[in-house]
């Protein structure tokens, strides 16, 4: 070789300014071309940065980062290489304006190169050849994969009927063209499957917020955090799970003007560390009693906003319960304790809480008195048993100090977004589901038991009963059939027999613990390897277009094609594709997005030719929910029976179930909990937080990620020191469901008697049964809540002791 | 003329999401194991039971480090082959041609920002991505954060803007390198001494 | 800190080179043990024992020298090591090692072709052995750094002489043992050795603590709290202390009564013949043990982040 030195030529780069520009595109890739998967990893040495190469052969596209259901939406700007992406970067618009600020990609976006790429991608279709849930398979042609699942379709339709399918709740993809959607939409045309309602996400959060306000739209844009005085952030952890893209930022901007922000949460999260003036660590799970004692300070000291009660509330005390409720117990009554004889005074919370009350005492007269304030609830302590109550502690906190349709202040609950909800999601069509009969999507293995026993008790909708048991599941971009759902070793069980699920389809990227399972598995290419669609994860006024980077590898297809090859089978191809690839149905989905929420959307040929990958409407004067309703609630009610806001739920009092369901947010002690006898063998609680390492158990096993944020066992010294466990030993964490084995992280940045172990890490199980990667769902029950039948994952006792190596 | 590059830190605002890091690791390549700019947790403090009541008095903030670009790189000086080398813009190379791999500047670089690279069999560090820089562009770690908490220009120009600091608990004494850094504390960083903070995060740096 | 063996080989042989050299070299420059230079012409046996030494010092030199190597991930870029002698000390101390090695080779070289020159050969031995001591004293300024504090302290450099001057000492002893047998020559050696290897106990024990051996000695820094090699250095004190009790044993013995000590030390040297005792033998590998454990242990109480 023999050319000017590496030094030479670093300081001749300075100089040599103009060619670079000119180069951009292609500084810091390698520089030798070669084709397929192995190439992606390619080294870069420096020195190749100045080798010459053509221009044209590095193209740099914008898209969206893969639309898993991550908590975030963000630009990327992928440069591809002989159709190998070879770096990724992020949204560098100039500006960066909090009206319309940079969608910057977090730790996983720019890791992704690392999943795209990884060697143990799913290649081609397969059969299971093994008993179900061995893991052992065997490659087949896409020919006969479709074949059978062709014929078992029919089989199972004529034997069980169209409710005996069933599509299970699957995160993986909503880029319209990969995912779940597409495989419903194939199913409604199949004449239907049983469908499901709520999520694994917001179950309580979504079922309790409507019965405060009759409605889910309880968030102003988050702009306007900007404009707060205070803001509590209740088990919210934005800088972890991002809550849309530029949460976290906000708050730290907010914070910036002198906002004064407060988290409450059993972990000192990242969030707690970079956005909060303070940290309030509180026992899992009884956030309700705090919320209460709150409530008890603000009415014994009279700092709640009266006059906003008396004219926009009701059920706040007894001269203002609903009709046919008069003589129930108000709100007031619980709090001050006029029925049960306990006041909910912060000494009383502080028993519950482990807050110190005068800590209690002083949350509640900062949050009254700095006005407006935000009362932020995040979804971890809604994924509890009794969630429901905790969500609806929070609205009736942020209703009585007036916090209600102000700018600057926040109506607490699920907060999607005004004015018209936000984001939707996902638009491509899956048309109507002729089986009517739905079931709450937590409950799917009650239905796979017991379906033919199931009713309104069970949270059936649209029928009073089911007919058949759940006969056929058809996993798509769903790692919740296993590894999500909750107590994973029954579900095991409960799969491995054919006689119940007898046939499992699944398709996914990756030989995921649910995947173990099919009967049939199918290798579906990356989001980069088809077309795709997707604005903000739950705020947000963007739209992103990710166009086709790459072309899918060996014998990889996207969701989509694969179900139209299904319908060819069914005779449904036409019906399914009206004639449309998957470019087309981007086409058509932009449509969609045009006629509704952003009329200024370019066409699908304009937005790829300008290749901005992104267009967004920038927030300048960010919307406030429920302004109308505040300025006349006679004129603009609320959409709940009373048409105000429902401290008392009159719905809630007649289901009869005041113990559990009760009509006034209370504090109810959970299923399982540290009051309980169950503490005798397992004292510790154990949360299963999501990861910045992950998205749930997408992303898993991406040594880049790995590194930087290892799965272990957070636990306190205090509870570590006692077991004679020490930092970075491998701990049992086990409880009656199960057992994991894992290394441990000491630190003080948990409260001691709780905790952490995030969630979805891949269940591994030894010969033994017990999971050596730290699944937490192997300790989680399959309880649900109570209103929401929603899941309590977060609810877990367990023990931990010291392990041994296998 | 930019005479001495540097990087701004805002320890105040950073959550240690690592995004920078992994920008970082994206942009050159860096298998796992190394690690150019990585992100140090500092954490401290203890609990205390008050009746029912648990009273942190806990003190956590992240460090977000990468090369200093010392205007008096002890790496440069202690290397034997003169394998390292500060351009007329302050930004230090190490000379992967040259380098013997004794891993000497390894030792003598307060902020452990050389990491040795098997599949160079060199050392390697953050080379401030100068060819993204001399064409005008960030940082890939400054372009990265999602909290905006990073910043990049001449050390004179940050420091007018953001201020004198270069040293948090518990950055070494920077008059062994006078390293080309401007820091923007977080406020527990004041008493994390007293409540025995330390690097609390050895397995993921 | 096993993976640091190049450095542990190099630093011992380099050292052990320059306490041997300094133990015999020096003297023999000096004429104090062997009246060489100043008087009438040395008897054969003598004449060879002084190559002999000479030799040893050089082989330990070529040794380190090329372990050191082990330790370079590109060892044939390794030529340009030189290159840095105005700010680095590792440059330093390849210097003083080359230039050391270079002195001592034509020390010898002067040494063996004996008729003539005998001041020149003086001369040349003596700035040798400024050379090694400079080559100690840059090898300690190499890890006396400021960013790793378990280094950067005064036990450092008194470690790097105590390993010299011990089995400078215990080796220079062995070596007359295996070439012109004992006797009391040289007891003055063994007397010194016992007596460096109490002050090598003495030291461990009352200045290791503070080197980081029981806790951290990090510093606010970010480097990782030093692991505590507890193991290593009872290791080392046992060892000293074997040897301590093998070297005074025939120290004793030879103060004592010649044949008594053959007796007790049952080795295979007879009464003036060839061949080394056995506890001197034994004594001396218990004590390069113990360098060894500690050296070891110096190198793992440096802990740095990344793998
Ligand atoms: N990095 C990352 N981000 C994600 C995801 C991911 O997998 N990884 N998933 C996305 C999805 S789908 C969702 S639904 C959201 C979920 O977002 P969340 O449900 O808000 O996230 P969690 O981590 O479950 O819980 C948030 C916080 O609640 C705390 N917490 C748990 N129990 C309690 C309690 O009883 N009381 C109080 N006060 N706090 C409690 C936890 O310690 C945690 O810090 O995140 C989204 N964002
Ligand atoms: N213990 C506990 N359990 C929980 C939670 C908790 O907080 N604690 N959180 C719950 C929550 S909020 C949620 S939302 C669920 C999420 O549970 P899931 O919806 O199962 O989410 P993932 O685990 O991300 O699994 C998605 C799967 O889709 C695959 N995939 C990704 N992209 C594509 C694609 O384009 N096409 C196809 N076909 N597959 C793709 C991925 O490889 C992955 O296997 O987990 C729930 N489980
Ligand atoms: S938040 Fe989601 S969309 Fe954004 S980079 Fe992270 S994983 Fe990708
Ligand atoms: S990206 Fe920013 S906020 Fe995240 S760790 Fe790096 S510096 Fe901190
Ligand atoms: S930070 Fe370390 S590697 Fe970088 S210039 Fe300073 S001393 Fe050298
Ligand atoms: S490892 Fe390379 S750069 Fe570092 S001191 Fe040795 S030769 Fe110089
Ligand atoms: S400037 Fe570039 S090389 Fe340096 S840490 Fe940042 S991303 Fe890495
Ligand atoms: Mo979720």
């Amino acid at each position: 070789m023999k050319g000017p030195t590496l030094k030479k030529k670093i300081e001749t780069s300075a100089m040599s300014r103009r060619s670079f520009l000119r180069w951009s595109a292609l500084v810091g890739s390698s520089a030798a071309a070669s084709k397929g998967l192995a190439a992606g990893f390619r080294r870069r040495d420096p020195r190749h940065a100045l080798v010459e190469q053509a221009p044209s052969e590095e193209r740099m596209i914008r898209t969206g980062c893969p639309s898993h259901n991550c908590g975030g939406r963000c630009l990327l700007k992928v440069f591809v290489r002989d159709g190998v992406i070879v770096r990724i970067e992020t949204d560098d618009r100039p500006g960066d304006t909090i009206a319309d600020p940079q969608l910057r990609a977090c730790v996983r976006g720019r890791a992704y190169r690392k999943r795209q790429y990884h060697p143990d991608r799913l290649k081609y279709p397969m059969k299971r050849v093994g008993k179900r849930g061995e893991g052992k398979f065997e490659r087949v042609s896409w020919e006969e994969a479709l074949d059978r699942i062709a014929s078992e379709f029919k089989r199972i339709k004529a034997a069980y009927g169209n409710q005996a399918f069933y599509v299970p709740y699957g995160t993986g993809s909503y880029n319209q063209i990969n995912g779940r959607q597409t495989a419903q939409r194939l199913m409604n045309l199949y004449d239907g499957s049983l469908g499901f309602y709520n999520s694994y996400s917001w179950a309580a959060i979504s079922a309790a917020t409507p019965t405060v306000y009759g409605t889910s739209v309880t968030g102003n844009q988050r702009q306007d955090w900007l404009n707060s005085k205070y803001i509590l952030m209740w088990s919210w952890n934005p800088a972890e799970m991002r809550d849309g893209t530029n949460s976290e930022y906000f708050v730290q901007k907010a914070r910036e003007r002198g906002v004064r922000v407060v988290c409450v949460d059993p972990r000192m999260t990242l969030s707690a560390v970079s956005l909060a003036d303070e940290w309030i660590p509180i026992r899992p799970g009884t956030d309700a009693a705090m919320m209460s004692a709150m409530a008890f300070v603000m009415i014994q000291e009279k700092l709640y906003d009266a006059e906003f009660v008396r004219t926009h509330c009701v059920g706040f005390d007894e001269s203002q319960m609903p009709e046919g409720a008069a003589g129930a117990e108000s709100y007031k009554d619980y709090i001050l304790g006029t029925r049960d004889g306990q006041p909910k005074s912060p000494e009383w919370a502080e028993a519950i809480t482990a807050v110190p009350r005068e800590t209690i005492a002083r949350l509640a007269r900062e949050y009254a008195t700095s006005k407006p304030a935000v009362l932020y609830q995040g979804y971890g302590m809604q994924r509890r048993a009794y969630g429901e109550q905790a969500v609806r502690a929070g609205c009736v906190l942020a209703a009585i100090t007036g916090n209600v349709g102000v700018p600057g202040g926040w109506a607490s609950g699920i907060a999607l977004q005004a004015p018209d909800g936000g984001p939707f999601w996902l638009v491509f069509p899956t048309g109507e589901n002729p089986v009517k009969a739905m079931i709450p999507s937590f409950l799917w293995t009650e239905a796979v038991l017991r379906g033919k026993t199931m009713g309104e008790a069970d949270g059936v909708r649209g029928a009073d009963a089911l007919d058949t048991d759940i006969k056929c599941i058809w996993a798509v971009a769903c790692n919740a059939l296993i590894n999500q759902h909750a107590n994973v070793n029954r579900t095991a069980r409960i799969l491995a027999d054919e006689k119940r699920v007898e046939f499992l389809l699944v398709q996914d990227n990756f030989l995921t613990p649910t995947a173990r399972f099919a009967d049939i598995l199918l290798p579906v290419c990356t989001q980069f390897e088809t077309w795709g669609l997707e604005d903000g994860w739950k705020y947000g006024d963007e739209v992103i277009l990710m166009p086709k980077v790459v072309e899918p590898p060996f014998e990889t297809k996207s969701d989509y094609r694969i179900c139209a090859e299904i319908a060819a089978r069914l005779g449904l191809e036409e019906a399914y594709t009206e004639g449309r690839t998957e470019r087309d149905w981007i086409a058509w989905s932009l449509d969609r997005y045009r006629q509704s929420r952003f009329p200024g959307l370019p066409t699908l040929d304009e937005l790829e030719a300008s290749n901005v990958g992104v267009y967004s409407l920038p927030v300048e004067r960010p919307a406030v929910a429920f302004t109308d309703f505040r300025r006349d609630p006679v004129k603009h009610p609320l959409p709940t029976p009373s048409g105000k806001i429902e401290i008392f739920s009159k719905r809630l009092h007649d289901m009869n179930n005041p113990a559990e369901i009760p009509a006034v947010p209370k504090y109810i002690q959970e299923w399982e909990s540290p009051f309980g006898p169950e503490a005798k063998n397992f004292p510790l609680s154990v949360i299963g937080h999501h990861y910045l390492s992950r998205v749930h158990s997408t992303l898993e096993g991406i040594d880049w990620l790995e590194e930087a944020f290892p799965q272990r066992l957070f636990i306190n010294p205090l509870d570590a020191g006692p077991r004679k466990v020490k930092n970075g030993d491998l701990v049992k964490v086990y409880n009656d469901r199960g057992a994991v084995v894992v290394p441990c992280r000491l630190t003080q940045r948990i409260m001691p008697g709780v905790v952490a172990l995030p969630q979805g890490a891949w269940w591994t199980p030894d010969k033994n049964g017990v999971d050596r990667r730290g699944s937490v769902n192997v300790l989680s029950s399959e309880r649900w809540t109570p209103l929401a039948f929603g899941n309590a994952q977060h609810t877990i006792m367990v023990q931990v002791e010291k392990a041994e190596a296998a | 003329m930019v005479t001495q590059y540097a990087f701004f830190f805002n320890a105040a605002a950073c959550s240690g999401c690592k995004a920078c890091q992994m920008a970082c690791k994206d942009r050159n390549n860096l298998e796992a194991g190394v690690l150019w700019r990585c992100v140090y947790e500092v954490a401290g403090g203890g609990w205390e039971k008050k009746g029912e009541a648990w009273v942190p008095s806990v003190v956590a903030y992240n460090i977000s480090m990468a090369c200093n670009h010392c205007e008096k790189p002890v790496c440069g000086l202690s290397c034997p082959v003169k394998a390292i080398w500060k351009r007329e813009d302050g930004i230090v190379f190490v000379d992967t041609d040259r380098c013997i791999g004794c891993r000497y500047c390894e030792w003598a670089c307060p902020y452990t920002a050389l990491r040795f690279n098997a599949t160079t069999n060199t050392v390697s560090k953050c080379d401030f991505c100068y060819d993204a820089v001399d064409a005008g562009g960030t940082p890939a770690c400054v372009a990265a954060c999602p909290q905006r908490a990073l910043d990049f220009g001449d050390l004179a120009e940050l420091r007018k803007k953001y201020g004198e600091t270069r040293q948090i608990f518990p950055l070494p004494d920077p008059s062994q390198t006078d390293p080309a850094l401007v820091i923007k504390p977080h406020r527990d960083a004041a008493r994390a001494a007293e409540r025995a903070a330390e690097v609390a995060n050895w397995e993921e740096v | 800190m096993w993976k640091e063996w190049p450095l542990v080989a190099f630093t011992i042989a380099g050292q052990m080179a320059v306490g041997v050299f300094l133990m015999c070299g020096v003297p023999l420059a000096l004429s104090v043990v062997f009246p060489a230079s100043a008087g009438p012409p040395p008897d054969a046996a003598t004449h060879g024992l002084r190559i002999a030494l000479l030799a040893l010092v050089l082989a330990l030199l070529a040794v380190a020298a090329l372990l050191s190597f082990f330790h370079l991930h590109h060892p044939f870029r390794a030529r340009r090591v030189l290159t840095n002698l105005r700010t680095s000390w590792l440059s330093r101390e390849i210097f003083f090692e080359l230039g050391f090695m270079a002195l001592v080779a034509l020390g010898t070289l002067l040494t063996w072709r004996r008729p003539t020159n005998a001041g020149l050969a003086e001369a040349v031995l003596i700035t040798a052995g400024f050379a090694g001591v400079l080559f100690l004293v840059s090898m300690s300024k190499l890890y006396m750094l400021q960013t790793v504090p378990s280094w950067n302290q005064a036990y450092t450099p008194l470690s790097f002489v105590m390993t010299a001057l011990t089995l400078g000492a215990m080796a220079t002893a062995l070596l007359i043992d295996v070439s012109v047998g004992g006797g009391v020559k040289h007891r003055y050696l063994l007397n010194l050795s016992s007596f460096l290897v109490a002050v090598e106990i003495v030291i461990s024990l009352l200045l290791a603590p503070g080197h980081g051996v029981f806790g951290p000695r990090t510093g606010p820094s970010l480097r990782p709290r030093a692991e505590t090699h507890r193991l290593l250095h009872l290791g080392r004190l046992t060892l000293l202390a074997a040897g301590l009790f093998f070297i005074g044993l025939e120290a004793m013995a030879r103060a004592n009564n010649f044949i008594e000590m053959d007796l007790m030390a049952g080795g295979f040297r007879g009464a003036i013949g060839r061949g080394a005792s056995l506890s001197l033998i034994l004594a001396f590998v218990l004590v390069l043990a113990s360098e060894v454990a500690g050296r070891f242990l110096f190198y793992g109480l440096l802990t740095r982040p990344g793998r």
